[in-house]
């Protein structure tokens, strides 16, 4: 893991949670 | 120079880590309120006839979500602790950000029910205070552990391993290491010798 790369994880991980969510919800809407 | 090929694979598992935690507790939040829609029960299949069928689609989705919950858990703790003791740790977090939002369904619906019971629905405020409770009481102590560890007074057990995983925020200028293990310290500090911090835990680990 480089510097670059780990100052800009926290961001990166809240990006993905977003993301996740967002996956989440349009996955129960195609199920549901 | 950009990141090697194993650091962006890492870092991609770890990413795919987080979305498929947070996905599949989206799939658990939304699939529960789904099933607390139609009274907070529902069957499907087997031989008899159910009073309440599922929601088509709600059985999959959580089931998907149950099992989502251990795969993100372990993307998370394979590839983050490559990463480091911090972004392995955040696997911890899924415990919290579980109770807490499905416990939010419950406190909700104990207060708004779709059905127009009298509020509050005594039957799903208990689980709601119950599951905060679970998930809120762990978060409020390792918040304060956190913060007692950052601020250099490691009073216990969890705080001093969060210290002694934490980046040095300061040079090694106050008490020596056999000030510290000797808890002779005038002033309250991060032991910063790794060395001094096993004598200091081992030290009150004993007593």
């Amino acid at each position: 893991m480089t510097d670059r790369a780990s100052r800009w994880l926290p961001a990166l991980v809240v990006v993905a949670g977003l993301l996740g969510m967002w996956l989440g919800a349009t996955i129960f809407r195609a199920l549901t | 120079m950009g990141p090697s090929r194993a650091s962006i694979r890492t870092l991609a598992g770890y990413l795919a880590g987080i979305v498929v935690g947070t996905t599949s507790i989206t799939l658990l939040f939304l699939g529960m309120r789904a099933v607390m829609d139609v009274g907070g029960a529902c069957a499907d299949g087997g031989p008899y006839v159910s009073a309440q069928p599922c929601p088509p689609g709600v059985p999959l989705a959580m089931i998907g979500g149950m099992f989502g919950l251990f795969a993100a858990a372990g993307l998370l703790v394979w590839f983050g602790s490559q990463i480091g003791k911090g972004a392995a740790a955040i696997v911890t977090l899924g415990w919290p950000a579980l109770f807490l939002s499905l416990g939010f369904n419950f406190l909700d619906y104990a207060f708004h029910p779709p059905d127009t019971a009298a509020t509050p629905v005594w039957g799903w405020l208990v689980p709601g205070v119950v599951f905060w409770l679970m998930g809120g009481g762990p978060l409020a102590i390792a918040i304060a552990a956190w913060r007692e560890a950052r601020a250099g007074r490691p009073g216990n057990r969890l705080s001093r391993q969060m210290a002694s995983g934490m980046p040095l925020r300061r040079p090694p200028s106050g008490p020596t290491s056999a000030q510290m293990a000797t808890g002779l310290a005038t002033t309250p500090t991060i032991a910063t010798d790794p060395e001094a911090r096993r004598l200091v835990a081992s030290d009150e680990d004993a007593t």
